[in-house]
């Protein structure tokens, strides 16, 4: 251990120095939008000179904003939930049996994952067309669903694998039942891991724009909306929905977990 | 081995009480038939074999596509193989499979260390889930705030040309920056990077590390104990990296078009995006599709071909 401690040498370097370019690499966009969603003027001219709240008040003032975000608050909303419930249980199925064809069941579950987003939404289009379906809020939950679930179903089972079964065991032999188990001591237990899935993909869901802009028909979401807005062209407005989003984004995956987890360490 | 004596227990404890209920993986089983099997054959099998589902006028909204002869046909393969009017087409999968390759080896490169880094517990320890969590908001934000910020930064007006006139640097705006394959590289990479650092990161998290002592103490030096130890044990995770960038960077057609410019504004998503909308050439689209699709497969065949999905998911816990 202490030959491999005393690696500082240019494999070391290379490390430090990646990381930290990536990072810079990975938050420099971010930056930039949210100080420029507070400047004056609409380009984005390098020193910012005058300050204001000018794109935050047409946001504000924004009816189509309020109407695609509520929309989309939905489509999040029911995608998670639903990829949720069935993920979580096809999860347990795969971890907690043995059967023929499992490789290929989990497969199929992760195929979403490398699916390219585009073939996936031009093949659900097709096929609702060739059922006579018009495209509306039901058919971009289905689109959803199938790709929040690969989500789901990894953490879930990673969960699932590090579980430790002696736990059921005991509560087993203390005479609780099946479900009983189910309620108190796996679900408890697991509930981390499926509130995680369950906030990867509403986030994912409320930011995705590929399928919903086959399936969404008339129920424009927050952004198929900020689609339409950059190509009508009015783009320092979208510096501001894009800081909401990034705050929210921000939010939901570095704090809301540490809030959560500190709740069911209290139960 | 350690592994087979894993599995063993698994085995024995399951046999105790096991959930082998079948219940509980029938909805979603069912829900993937309907809702992705399905439609995925019936664009393979019904449209890119048919003819006709080409624009003919606005009726009413579900049958607009509907013309008057819709029958099977092998025309659109043929079409899409041999027609000397669709070779720019071809060359543009070739393009796009060329650009996918480059991207995900840059991913590589900047990922791998990344991941390396995070996940050896050195100084970093008590921040590394801090750390790698601070990779996922990025990949969460959608595509249209990620594409966007970099067309706040590399705009003729934007952060980068402005700031270099201001320090009197340049005198022009470098014009390269949006609007071209640069932009259209560095957005592709800044979408795709964090689907690469996630794989190599659990892999190499769940790494034994006393091999890499071993190795050591058998007077390995460093880059031979990285090279024939820890980067084969990572392999797993690379491949999934791979996978995860390679297929969804061929489908990409948001980036060209949105800072492409006009040199870079297509690439072969944007084909089929194309038939889609504007175009109204579903058999076509189709088609064009079911060569992405079969490029997708065989990239993933030979993943699967070279390590099995239990070796990069099960041992992750």
């Amino acid at each position: 251990m202490n030959q491999t401690r005393q690696r500082t040498d240019l494999g070391t370097v290379i490390q430090y120095v990646t990381t930290i370019i990536v990072y810079i690499f990975l938050y420099a966009p971010i930056v930039c939008i949210i100080a420029y969603s507070f400047s004056k003027n609409p380009m984005f001219i390098f020193p910012i000179k005058e300050w204001s709240f000018r794109w935050w008040i047409t946001l504000a003032n924004d009816y189509m904003l309020q109407y695609s975000t509520i929309n989309s608050l939905f489509l999040g909303f029911a995608t998670s939930l639903i990829s949720a419930i069935l993920g979580a249980a096809a999860a347990f199925y795969i971890v907690r049996t043995r059967f023929k064809g499992k490789d290929f069941l989990y497969m199929i579950l992760l195929l979403p994952l490398i699916l390219p987003p585009l073939v996936y939404g031009v093949s659900l289009l097709s096929f609702f067309s060739l059922l006579g379906w018009t495209m509306s809020m039901l058919t971009a939950i289905i689109g959803h669903v199938c790709f929040t679930l690969p989500f789901v179903v990894v953490v879930v089972s990673i969960s699932l694998y590090g579980f430790d079964r002696s736990l059921e065991e005991a509560a087993m032999d203390l005479g609780a039942d099946r479900f009983q188990v189910m309620r108190y001591i796996t679900l408890p237990l697991i509930s981390q891991a499926v509130m995680s899935g369950i906030l990867t993909s509403f986030i994912f869901s409320f930011n995705e724009l590929i399928i919903s802009m086959f399936l969404v028909g008339k129920n424009i979401t927050l952004p198929t909306y900020m689609w339409s807005m950059w190509m009508r062209g009015v783009t320092p407005e979208l510096n501001a929905i894009s800081t909401v989003i990034i705050m929210i984004v921000l939010f939901v995956t570095l704090i809301f977990p540490k809030i959560f987890k500190i709740k069911a360490f209290s139960n | 081995m350690n592994i087979e004596i894993k599995n063993k227990k698994k085995t024995q404890i399951s046999r105790i009480h096991s959930y082998s209920n079948y219940l509980y993986v029938l909805p979603t089983f069912i829900w993937l038939i309907i809702f992705f099997i399905i439609p995925i054959l019936v664009l393979v099998g019904w449209y890119s074999f048919h003819t006709g589902y080409v624009f003919l006028g606005a009726t009413n909204q579900t049958t607009s596509y509907r013309s008057s002869e819709i029958a099977w046909s092998l025309e659109n393969y043929k079409i899409f193989l041999f027609h000397q009017n669709y070779a720019p087409i071809r060359i543009l999968f070739l393009r796009t499979a060329m650009t996918s390759l480059i991207i995900v080896i840059i991913c590589f490169i900047l990922g791998y260390p990344v991941a390396y880094f995070l996940s050896s517990p050195r100084k970093i320890r008590r921040h590394q889930m801090t750390l790698i969590g601070f990779v996922l908001p990025p990949y969460l934000a959608g595509y249209i705030v990620r594409i966007y910020g970099w067309k706040v930064i590399l705009g003729n007006q934007g952060v980068i040309n402005t700031f270099l006139i201001y320090f009197r640097v340049i005198n022009k705006p470098l014009e390269f920056l949006l609007y071209g394959q640069f932009s259209v590289y560095l957005t592709l990479v800044y979408i795709y990077l964090p689907l690469m650092i996630f794989p190599i990161f659990i892999s190499l998290q769940s790494l034994n590390k006393s091999l890499l002592e071993a190795a050591d103490d058998l007077g390995a030096n460093p880059i031979k104990t990285f090279l024939r130890v820890t980067l084969p044990l990572s392999a797993p995770g690379v491949l999934a990296g791979f996978i995860l960038v390679f297929i969804p960077v061929t489908g990409a057609y948001l980036e060209p078009m949105l800072v492409g410019g006009k040199d870079y504004q297509v690439m072969f998503g944007s084909i089929i995006r194309f038939a889609f909308g504007l175009g109204f050439d579903w058999s076509m689209g189709s088609t064009a599709s079911v060569f992405l699709l079969i490029f997708a497969f065989i990239i993933t065949y030979l993943f699967i071909k070279f390590v099995g999905l239990q070796r990069i998911f099960g041992e992750a816990g």
